[in-house]
């Protein structure tokens, strides 16, 4: 029960009372304003996603190599022998450098390139 | 107060859940239930604005609707849905204004029939205030927005919300008295 329920004398009040009883029907309005209302474009919340999905997936990929006990040192240093057998190499065969130093190669490939190299000498 | 069915299934709790569907899915059948529940209160405070007009009102409300549904993702859900709605309400009646009838004030339209008396008389009672005086009583009185809810739709300080009702009532009053009533 509030206030404005409280029988009162005032006639001020009494056409307020009345105004708050009147019913507005309803025919057909709802309606109307369904069939005018527009398709609404995606949330921007929904552009998140991927980027969530991402972050998510490349936490998960650390936690995993981590958990595994992915030796991280031990790949730096096989790298770094890698490129080091690699300039060795290039020097043997008379200091060409075919590519940048930065352009690490695999061993393999390296080898082919030089013997390649030789062939063509030959 | 008697609660009504639809009133006590219209709960707040719903309307936040619905609202926060709306935002995320742009759920047209749910913003459909916000329509039935608020489109009374809404067109009965729109006619009263527009004087009487209901074919005017009905055309404000049913923008004001539409405009609350392209619009609703700014809703924040901190503050009072139905406070939102009446503002969108007020500004689309003061729109209109602005591009329809630009100087003119509100004309006198003949009620219909099937309006009590009392109504009648509350309209004409209401003519003889201005715009912010006749939102903020009417807000106040018919819709019993609370006094911050109303400085809310109405974009005024607290302040000027109470000495507009106190003054927009002792008008009614005069007017009334003058009518001998």
């Amino acid at each position: 029960m509030t206030r404005n329920h409280i029988e009162s004398n005032d006639p001020l009040d009494r056409l307020f009372s009345a105004a708050r009883e009147e019913p507005v029907a309803d025919n057909g309005f709802s309606r109307r304003v369904a069939e005018r209302l527009e398709p609404l474009p995606p949330s921007k919340n929904l552009y998140r996603v991927p980027t969530f999905a991402t972050a998510l997936a490349s936490v998960l990929l650390w936690g995993t190599l981590m958990l595994s006990g992915f030796d991280f040192g031990q790949l730096l240093h096989r790298t770094a022998g890698e490129s080091s057998q690699n300039r060795e190499e290039a020097t043997r065969s008379g200091g060409l450098r075919l590519l940048p130093q930065a352009w690490t190669l695999s061993h393999t490939s390296s080898t082919n390139l030089t013997h390649t190299q030789e062939d063509a000498n030959h | 107060m008697k609660k009504t069915d639809n009133d006590s299934r219209h709960d707040t709790l719903g309307e936040l859940w619905l609202v926060r569907r709306i935002k995320r899915t742009g759920d047209r059948e749910a913003f459909g239930r916000l329509v039935e529940h608020y489109q009374s209160p809404l067109r009965r405070y729109l006619t009263h604005l527009t004087g009487g007009d209901r074919f005017r009102a009905d055309d404000l409300a049913q923008e004001a609707f539409i405009k609350a549904f392209t619009s609703i993702r700014q809703f924040s859900g901190l503050g009072s849905f139905r406070a939102w709605l009446f503002r969108i309400a007020y500004r689309t009646f003061l729109d209109s204004r602005r591009s329809i009838h630009p100087t003119v004030e509100i004309e006198k339209t003949d009620p219909p029939d099937e309006i009590r008396t009392e109504i009648a008389i509350l309209q004409s009672a209401l003519a003889c205030l201005d715009d912010t005086e006749r939102n903020v009583i009417l807000l106040s009185a018919v819709e019993q927005l609370s006094h911050s809810q109303i400085a809310h739709v109405a974009s005024l300080p607290l302040g000027t919300v109470k000495s507009t009702l106190a003054r927009a009532k002792t008008k009614l009053r005069a007017h009334l008295k003058n009518e001998e009533l």
